[in-house]
């Protein structure tokens, strides 16, 4: 055992800072650390951007364009970006689309769209949850049936991220209802224009809208477009849902927040003093800080797990995503609390300026009110306590 | 002790519960919330109804005590009135009362006829819930008063047609004594207005006053004892903004509780999974205790004691920020996805407890007040 | 980064957990707990013949010279055990204070005593009114002849009734609470002039206060350079904050395992209470708090070899504020899924629940350490911009 971070990280991580010092614009970053959500033209932008770099699938195998990194180079090259302020790429497509057509794909499809995906030319949407298929998504019901070379799908999806931003989407749907749910279930690729699929809007609760209903009337899908074998899509799902443990604790983001937090709370003022100098609110960041250390050792500790390939069974990823979600949840909630009468103020993402309030106040809010979502989603905070409950401690 | 309504206090819960329902149901109040925020018809029939009276004296046209403005606004918090009746009757209707000005009963008639909107501008950004914290400077003239400064979240800003201004004559930013209290016509030149929606659909403004000069007969009461008039009114506020916080926490709960017995997932309730019973249960506890503290803000302001109304003011604001805190979020929770979408109710619940808190001093704030006050005694 | 055991370290690690199992049942525990001043000579005699007394001194004193991953992993056996030997007291904490104030010729005539088993020494430097704080000594030395002469107070020293010397921080100039000034001497238990009090802590061990009376301390008692002390004692804080947070995983890891299979074979309402979804979920909890409790152990023992005093500072007040409050809340939890059982002085849980709330009470607890965090501009500063 021996913890002493690699000094070549450390140079790895100023090779990424003056990437990104010259390759983003403070505008975009600037943009991009407020807190409304990301649009899709500066998603595309900046994968093209790493594209060109290389940089933009970075965990993917080598020969599908991935960098060869190890996943501590990873988790600083993903947080160094983040903390600079660049847009995030299309998760879907990169962290979860990717991964299960470069391990499950066809030549044909792989070649279709694995590398328009990594040069920014395709934007996907992910079809998994229904309205009544959420926390127990193996009870999912978008039926797939065989017509010749195609399937018919018939269904109703819910809380597809940047749906709307998607050219393709792809999709769990139900191929065979006689045997246990998980056993029934193929992955297919759906063309976003094709007859029968119409996308619409849900507006969260900071007023935006990120997700979106998608209904599949009769969409005619063919069966080149399934990946893998039919009914084998569960195990396909599953895959990806535990490929990316070491991540969930969300690290960039927590820290993220917390620097805004303190930089608030020193320019805000609370009777004759900054507010972040009383003993009390100061305490309180105190503990985030002490939170997020944790969060981030705990993270070195799940990158090194996937190095070493060691111990699958500890429940890391449930770990990282509990603790993870509910400090990004604390976070905000200070920083709306830092802001005072400000963070009640419902700024909108264009024209804020003409309102009144710190600098830093846009967008704020609107980050917290959506953030209530991350101990919802990924798999709820109550689902992931069974796991660590029924399936790591065997109770 | 009794903590049963008696025939009248039910009589007048039950009136504004059923107005509500048919008024202001949850589609109804998202109509009223893309018209502005504060529809001053449905102000006039607040009035109509003499709500705007309730927590007034008889003499000036009034009916009721402070109870009684508890009832209503927990009513109102039950169903996320947005109309801003904590500040612009409760509120204002106290500072007015309290003022020690010439004529209040005509200054509290168009009040409670609903005629007049007062808006009450007494919080400054630096403030952050210190009740006496005011740097806005009144300065004597040949025409009456000039004032320089900033007030912000003034709820119902965009909308008064007055507005009640403190302002400090003398002393530093802290002292009760040298603030007076002004009321000040909307148009008056030198005053900028600046409004805007708060997260939960309600609306408040910040407002400037650059050099604006205001008439003698502006000045309500005494040049420099306003301070304790603000205390007052201010504790009263703000146990009245715990009573309508209990509202909202109270509904929220049933909501989710009704949620967890119709969602199904894994093919049964949701609310059949122990984990989240024991949740609802702490839940429950939560508005338990939030439900006491009202009770027991209640009573110091019936007792007429104002250190002991100054200090349940606090214990109250802190106790049910914590379970606004905690209800709210575990609805949310509860909920699933459905529980950050603008369509659903239960968000909207969350949303306008988070403006609540904020507002009369957040609970770290006053849990900080009653440190100090254990430290000084 | 490796969070893989060396071979090294994985043989050193069998062996204490070795002994653990041999020595330390709980029943067994109960035995030591009943000799002579609350713990086993028979079990320190076999920690110093295997070596474990020598882990952190350097080879040219008789140790081992390994750091401080080695002693994180005998700490969390020690917690595991809830062992009552002076350990970390000893070797830790006066070892750790020696090794960073001593000159090399005071660590090869004082060290291979301690290491061999033989003398047990004790850092005092705690007393009635610096709660917290190394730097508050009202206890002076004055230079008398070829010595300095000693007078004032120490409290609360854990296993000082046992100590053969007491490694003790007194002024020898400057105010009260200045940093300056303080220095450290070498003390003998049978000393002129030193008296002891002694009495039972919470926890079923001994502790004393010290009452000094003009004792005289001659000049190659003196540990190192006078007036200089601080950074030691700080040095050897530091150590023992590390250790805690250490041997509070083992604690907690334990209460966790204990309360995993209580609630598997403890039966009401007609089958084993483990089916009850909301103690499973509060298991869960609890392992997601030794988690992060593991992780800032961790943390500890990379960041005693930092170089930058103010860094190891800020990073061990983090570890200790999470520490006492994931090692309390793990405690209570554990205690409560145990039922009534859980407070009875029989069943083990309650003893490391004991334990965990001690160790928060140990150089500061968490809200003190919080503060200190919070006063000292906090942790992550790093800019957002890159």
């Amino acid at each position: 055992m021996n913890f002493r971070p690699d000094p070549d990280d450390a140079l790895f991580r100023d090779e990424v800072r003056a990437f990104l010092r010259e390759a983003l614009p403070a505008e975009v970053a600037a943009r991009n650390r407020r807190g409304f959500h990301p649009s899709k033209e500066d998603e595309l932008w900046w994968t093209q951007v790493l594209y060109r770099k290389g940089w933009s699938a970075p965990h993917w195998p080598v020969e599908h364009g991935g960098t060869g990194w190890s996943p501590q180079r990873r988790f600083i090259f993903e947080e160094e970006c983040f903390l600079a302020g660049a847009p995030p790429t299309c998760a879907a497509g990169f962290s979860l689309l990717g991964p299960v057509l470069y391990s499950y794909g066809s030549e044909a499809q792989k070649r279709q769209f694995l590398e328009p995906t990594r040069r920014g030319e395709i934007f996907w949407g992910q079809l998994f949850s229904e309205p009544n298929a959420g926390s127990d998504l193996a009870s999912l019901k978008t039926a797939a049936v065989r017509d010749g070379d195609d399937y018919i799908v018939n269904g109703q999806k819910t809380w597809t991220t940047e749906g709307h931003y998607a050219d393709w989407l792809f999709c769990l749907v139900r191929t065979d209802s006689a045997v246990k749910p998980q056993r029934g279930i193929s992955f297919l690729i759906i063309d976003a224009k094709a007859p029968g699929v119409s996308i619409r809007p849900i507006v969260s609760i900071d007023g935006a809208h990120s997700l979106n209903e998608t209904f599949l009337d009769d969409v005619r899908v063919p069966v080149a477009n399934r990946i893998g074998e039919e009914n084998q899509g569960w195990s396909y799902a599953k895959l990806l849902l535990e490929h990316e443990r070491a991540f969930s604790a969300e690290v960039p983001r927590n820290k993220r927040l917390l620097s805004q937090l303190k930089s608030i709370a020193a320019q805000t003022r609370d009777g004759d003093a900054r507010l972040i100098d009383e003993p009390m609110f100061s305490s309180r960041i105190a503990e985030l800080e002490v939170e997020l250390q944790a969060l981030e050792w705990l993270t070195l500790r799940a990158l090194a797990d996937m190095d070493h390939g060691a111990d699958a069974r500890r429940p890391t990823g449930s770990v990282l995503k509990i603790r993870g979600s509910e400090l990004i949840q604390k976070t905000g909630a200070l920083i709306v609390e830092a802001l005072g009468g400000y963070g009640l103020v419902d700024y909108p993402e264009h024209g804020f300026e003409t309102l009144p309030g710190p600098e830093e106040a846009p967008g704020k809010t609107a980050d917290f009110l959506y953030r209530r979502a991350t101990t919802i989603y990924g798999g709820a905070n109550e689902i992931q306590r069974n796991i660590i409950a029924k399936g790591f401690l065997g109770l | 002790m009794n903590f049963e309504l008696d025939e009248d206090q039910q009589m007048l819960r039950d009136s504004v519960r059923r107005y509500l329902e048919k008024a202001y149901g949850f589609e109804q109040r998202r109509e009223i919330a893309a018209r502005g925020g504060l529809d001053r018809e449905q102000w006039t029939q607040f009035a109509e109804m003499g709500w705007l009276a309730v927590g007034l004296p008889e003499s000036v046209g009034g009916y009721g005590g402070f109870n009684e403005s508890a009832l209503v606004l927990e009513e109102f918090g039950r169903a996320l009135v947005l109309e801003p009746y904590l500040s612009c009757a409760v509120h204002a209707g106290q500072l007015l009362l309290n003022s020690g000005a010439g004529d209040v009963e005509a200054l509290l008639a168009p009040l409670i006829s609903g005629e007049q909107l007062y808006g009450v501008a007494h919080t400054e950004p630096q403030a952050r819930g210190r009740p006496l914290w005011v740097q806005t400077r009144a300065t004597r003239s040949a025409q009456g008063y000039v004032l320089d400064g900033t007030k912000t979240l003034v709820p119902g800003g965009d909308a008064a047609d007055r507005f009640l201004v403190s302002a400090r004559v003398s002393g530093d930013a802290e002292d009760t004594q040298g603030i007076a209290l002004f009321l000040v016509d909307r148009d008056t030149p030198g005053l900028g207005l600046r409004p805007y929606a708060l997260v939960d659909g309600s609306r408040a403004a910040d407002l400037s006053f650059d050099g604006m000069t205001v008439p003698v007969d502006a000045l309500l009461g005494s040049e420099s004892g306003a301070g304790e008039v603000l205390e007052q009114a201010g504790a009263l506020a703000t146990i009245g903004c715990c009573a309508q916080m209990l509202g909202a926490i109270d509904v929220a709960l049933w909501i989710t509780r009704d949620y967890l017995n119709t969602r199904k997932q894994f093919g049964v309730a949701i609310g059949s999974f122990q984990a989240l019973q024991h949740r609802m249960a702490d839940m429950y506890i939560a508005l338990e205790q939030a439900r006491s503290m009202v009770y027991r803000g209640l009573a110091a302001a019936e007792s007429g004691d104002r250190a002991a109304l100054l200090a349940a003011a606090s214990s109250s604001k802190a106790q049910l920020g914590r379970s606004a805190q905690f209800v709210g979020a575990q609805s949310i929770q509860l909920h699933g996805g459905i529980g950050v979408t603008e369509e659903y109710s239960i968000g909207h619940y969350f949303k306008h407890l988070l403006v609540l808190e904020s507002l009369q001093g957040s609970s770290a704030y006053h849990l900080g007040r009653i440190a100090q006050s254990l430290r000084a005694a | 980064m490796n969070f893989d055991l060396s071979e090294e370290q994985t043989l050193l690690r069998d062996a204490i957990d070795k002994l653990v199992l041999k020595e330390y049942s709980f029943e067994q525990r109960r035995k030591h707990s009943r000799g002579r001043g609350g713990w086993s000579r028979e079990v320190w005699a076999q920690l110093a013949e295997q070596g474990f007394l020598g882990l952190p001194f350097d080879e040219a004193s008789g140790g081992l010279g390994y750091g401080p991953v080695e002693s994180m992993l005998v700490m969390e056996a020690v917690g595991r055990g809830l062992m009552l030997e002076p350990y970390l007291d000893c070797v830790l904490l006066a070892g750790g204070v020696l090794r960073a104030a001593a000159t090399s010729q005071q660590l090869e005539a004082w060290v291979p005593p301690i290491v061999s088993g033989e003398q047990l020494v004790v850092l005092a430097c705690g007393e009635k009114q610096s709660r917290y704080r190394l730097d508050d000594v009202a206890t002076t030395a004055t230079a008398q002849g070829e010595g300095y002469r000693l007078k004032g107070s120490k409290i609360a020293l854990r296993h000082g009734e046992a100590a053969d010397r007491f490694l003790v921080s007194a002024r020898t100039s400057g105010s009260r609470t200045a940093r300056d000034g303080i220095s450290l001497f070498l003390v003998d238990a049978g000393s002129d002039g030193l008296r002891q009090r002694s009495y039972r802590t919470q926890d079923g061990l001994r502790a004393i206060d010290l009452m000094f009376d003009e004792v005289l301390v001659p000049e190659s008692h003196v540990v190192g350079t006078i007036g200089e002390a601080a950074s030691a004692l700080e040095r050897g804080a530091q150590s023992a904050i590390a250790a805690l947070a250490a041997e509070a995983v083992g604690c907690m890891q334990a209460m966790l395992d204990l309360t995993v299979d209580y609630l598997k074979q403890r039966k009401q309402f007609g089958g084993p209470i483990s089916r009850f979804q909301a103690l499973q979920h509060q298991a869960a909890e609890m392992l997601v708090e030794v988690e992060q409790a593991r992780s800032m152990a961790m943390l500890a023992a990379l960041v005693l070899d930092d170089d930058d005093a103010a860094e190891r500072e800020r990073t061990l007040s983090a570890v200790k504020a999470l520490i006492g409050r994931s090692g309390r809340f793990v405690a209570e939890r554990a205690v409560q899924l145990h039922g009534g059982i859980g407070v009875t002085e029989e069943a083990a849980v309650g003893h490391y629940f004991k334990r965990l709330t001690m160790i928060d009470l140990q150089f500061g607890d968490s809200d003190f350490h919080l503060s200190k965090l919070a006063a000292g501009g906090g942790l992550i500063g790093r800019a957002e911009r890159a």
